[in-house]
């Protein structure tokens, strides 16, 4: 089994025992609050509490699905606190509440970014970032505000977009990204075009969503990433990007220390899923 | 009228006003513009406004029908029925229609349905996109819906109870009324020549750049189906953001901020927290704060509408299956198993074969549900309904307010304790409908003060005989001016509700 249902609805889903990367065997849970009744006369109680019967489908573990995880509202709030540290209760989240599924888990692989969402994170990067590069540039920003330059910018964005991506930036996104704070300098100053270059990092779908796709190996199987399984290890555990033990400022520990740190031994079913 | 030297001064600062604070709501200069004319053009065309008010748990028909005399349905009382849900309404029943037999279509457990109900789609899962009728409409109007919440769900998070609105995907309500109101009546700039604002079209820039990440990253997912919907999902998210900086917020068109005290008084209590919707548990989902919450919500709304600050507006008032006290409201008990779930009592000699009526319940039985749901009423009354019809309205000289706005009323299912989505004849021979409401005369495009009647059946047939909800979204969006919108399901217009 991949995972159990918490103890009270909106936990996230934490994986235990044998991780098989994501869903694996399925099984069934019944008996959850407000199941009781059908059809156009559920003629009953509603009803909440009570203890949900777990079923398990199958006698072992199988590998599971390739994933695009959307982070939670409370993940993202934490990533962001945790890559610009120092500056918590400056900015605002605006973000509204995670969904919850049936199952009573908020992060499942089947989350999606809506307008509300997507637009509420635009705003929330806005004011974190507005106070990154404004009130407290003088702690994130890798040059004086008095003399900023190109090289300032592109070391800001090599610096924080490892970090907001989870894995270095390809030289397509280095360049992209670049391209656009050219163009919005071209517009504007300096601090805007900085500004909103963290804000395209902030929102970008390889900040907020954390990648279990992996990449198909010779097997047949996809394989996740060194970053996916440092990633997958720490929002798992603690719902947050860099906890000091898996990530340092100067580069990602490797998988097999992560998974060292995490079970004490080597397992290898983690890092396969079905091609 | 408008070569006299005083109008035309006053047009252009209304023009200017509406412009600049449509500027510091961060409209580019083109819609600006064009909201600023739209402002002075109000005097010809009276904006219509439309709010929608979520009732959980739904209603105890012996305590809820009209009394209608004879088969004159636009000769009917709101009040004599037992405890009288409606009878609150009684003095504004010119603006008033009441509808039955109308049907959520598809099956639903229990309070599951509130995933659909406002759509006219059967999809009881979370995921199947829809969207709700203030959307629709507020689509339609060009505007931005203004979705507000009192502990609309959980602490924790939004599971499916809270799911009421929706856009596709879900909608969390903005549950703090402070933040509500600055937002709607922030101090306007005074400065005539506003700093350039780069922000503007930076956001515009950066959406572009980010539609064409997620569509760079969706192309390298080949076979991945499941995650290229969800990244089409996204894309078409921040589709919709980019596109609403040309439609944008309304504007509030009243002079200064209005006065609100209820929010005010939340604002005071609240101080320094922030809603916080992933297990805070902060003043904004505490139980006992739901009713002052609810209040200075509703008088957001009712400013909001005056001022026409939000022409789309929804509301929703605690979340399906909420357990909270009526102690507050004068009927203790857990709202959603102990009130709502409280058992009709058969009147004496009420058997199958009765006249149906729904004198075969006895008054006393549900009386404690019936209180808790005419709080509900009443503060929507008292707060909302009271203060629009005894408005003048400042778009339209002659008019009251409720005259050119649509309120609808309604709740995820009929009978609260039979939890049932049709309107139908329960044993023994209760006539029961889904309650919907709706109070006011959309710019004269709603024929009011009517009960609006179509069959009831036996619970097998009735899905056979009951209209859509969805002809009543139809009809309201149809009177609201949205022409060419579409419902799943409908069967057409209500033709008796139109003028």
């Amino acid at each position: 089994v991949t995972g159990v249902r918490a103890s009270r609805p909106g936990r996230s889903l934490i994986l235990v025992g044998v991780l098989a990367g994501v869903a694996a065997c399925q099984g069934s849970i019944s008996g959850l609050p407000g199941e009781t009744g059908t059809g156009n006369r559920g003629g009953g109680q509603g009803g909440t509490g009570g203890s949900p019967n777990l079923t398990v489908a199958c006698s072992k573990p199988e590998l599971g699905t390739p994933a695009l995880r959307l982070l939670t509202r409370s993940e993202i709030v934490s990533t962001l606190n945790d890559i610009f540290p120092g500056v918590a209760g400056q900015w605002t989240s605006t973000l509204p509440a995670s969904t919850v599924s049936a199952f009573g888990f908020d992060n499942d692989g089947s989350a999606t970014v809506g307008k509300q969402f997507a637009g509420a994170l635009v705003d929330t990067a806005q004011s974190l970032a507005t106070v990154v590069t404004g009130s407290a540039a003088g702690t994130f920003v890798p040059c004086p505000t008095s003399s900023p330059n190109r090289a300032c910018a592109e070391q800001f964005l090599n610096q924080y977009g490892k970090r907001l991506f989870r894995r270095p930036l390809t030289t397509a996104e280095h360049d992209r990204y670049l391209g656009f704070f050219d163009a919005s300098l071209a517009k504007s100053n300096f601090t805007s075009a900085l500004k909103w270059m963290l804000i395209g990092l902030i929102q970008s779908p390889n900040a907020v969503y954390r990648s279990e796709i992996g990449a198909v190996g010779s097997d047949h199987l996809r394989h996740l990433t060194p970053y996916e399984q440092a990633s997958a290890l720490s929002y798992q555990r603690l719902r947050m990007v860099s906890p000091a033990t898996l990530v340092s400022n100067t580069g990602w520990l490797g998988k097999a220390t992560s998974r060292k740190l995490l079970f004490g031994a080597s397992n290898s079913r983690f890092s396969r899923m079905k091609g | 009228m408008l070569n006299n030297p005083r109008v035309v001064r006053a047009v252009r600062t209304l023009k200017r006003r509406v412009f600049l604070k449509a500027i510091a709501a961060g409209l580019a200069a083109p819609a600006a513009f064009r909201l600023a004319r739209s402002a002075t053009a109000q005097s010809a065309t009276p904006p219509k406004r439309f709010f929608l008010f979520y009732m959980p748990h739904g209603v105890a028909p012996e305590h809820y029908d009209p009394r209608v005399v004879g088969d004159d349905v636009t000769n009917f009382t709101l009040n004599e029925t037992n405890v009288s849900i409606l009878g609150g309404l009684e003095p504004y029943k010119q603006y008033v229609n009441v509808y039955q037999g109308f049907q959520y279509p598809g099956a639903a457990a229990t309070h599951t349905g509130i995933v659909n109900c406002l759509s006219g789609s059967m999809a009881t899962d979370t995921t199947t996109p829809r969207t709700t009728v203030d959307q629709v409409i507020a689509k339609a109007l060009g505007v931005k819906a203004l979705v507000l919440g009192a502990c609309s769900h959980l602490p924790f998070g939004m599971d499916a109870n809270g799911m009421l609105f929706w856009d596709g995907t879900p909608i969390d309500p903005q549950k703090s009324p402070v933040k509500a109101a600055d937002t709607l009546f922030g101090a306007a700039p005074t400065d005539p020549q506003p700093p350039v604002d780069f922000d503007v079209q930076l956001r515009q820039d950066l959406l572009k750049l980010t539609q064409g990440e997620i569509d760079g990253l969706k192309s390298t997912l080949g076979g991945l189906t499941r995650e290229q919907s969800q990244l089409a999902t996204h894309l078409d998210a921040v589709r919709s953001v980019l596109a609403d900086a040309s439609g944008g917020p309304s504007v509030s068109v009243c002079t200064g901020k209005p006065n609100l005290p209820t929010v005010e008084m939340v604002r005071t209590a609240s101080a320094g927290i922030v809603v916080e919707p992933s297990g805070g548990n902060d003043y904004f989902y505490q139980e006992k704060n739901f009713p002052i919450l609810l209040q200075a919500q509703l008088e957001v709304v009712t400013q909001a509408i005056i001022c026409n600050a939000a022409q789309v507006i929804a509301l929703m008032p605690m979340y399906a299956t909420c357990d909270f006290d009526f102690g507050f409201a004068g009927t203790p008990g857990a709202h959603h198993n102990g009130l709502s779930h409280t058992g009709p009592q058969w009147a004496p000699g009420a058997m199958y074969n009765s006249p149906i009526t729904i004198d075969n319940f006895t008054a006393a039985g549900r009386a404690p549900f019936a209180k808790a749901q005419r709080w509900f009423a009443d503060q929507l009354v008292n707060n909302v309904v009271r203060v629009l019809a005894t408005t003048d309205d400042p778009a339209a000289p002659g008019t009251k307010v409720l005259d050119n706005t649509l309120i609808y009323w309604m709740s995820e299912i009929g009978d609260g304790q039979n939890h049932t989505r049709l309107s139908e004849v329960e044993y023994p021979q209760v006539p029961t409908s889904l309650p919907l409401v709706t109070i006011g005369k959309a710019g004269g495009a709603m024929k009011t003060g009517q009960v609006v009647r179509f069959p009831l059946d036996v619970p097998e047939k009735a899905a056979m005989v009951n209209r859509p909800a969805a002809d009543l979204y139809l009809t309201m969006a149809r009177a609201m001016g949205a022409a060419n919108v579409t419902f799943p399901g409908t069967t057409g217009v209500l033709s008796q509700v139109l003028t």
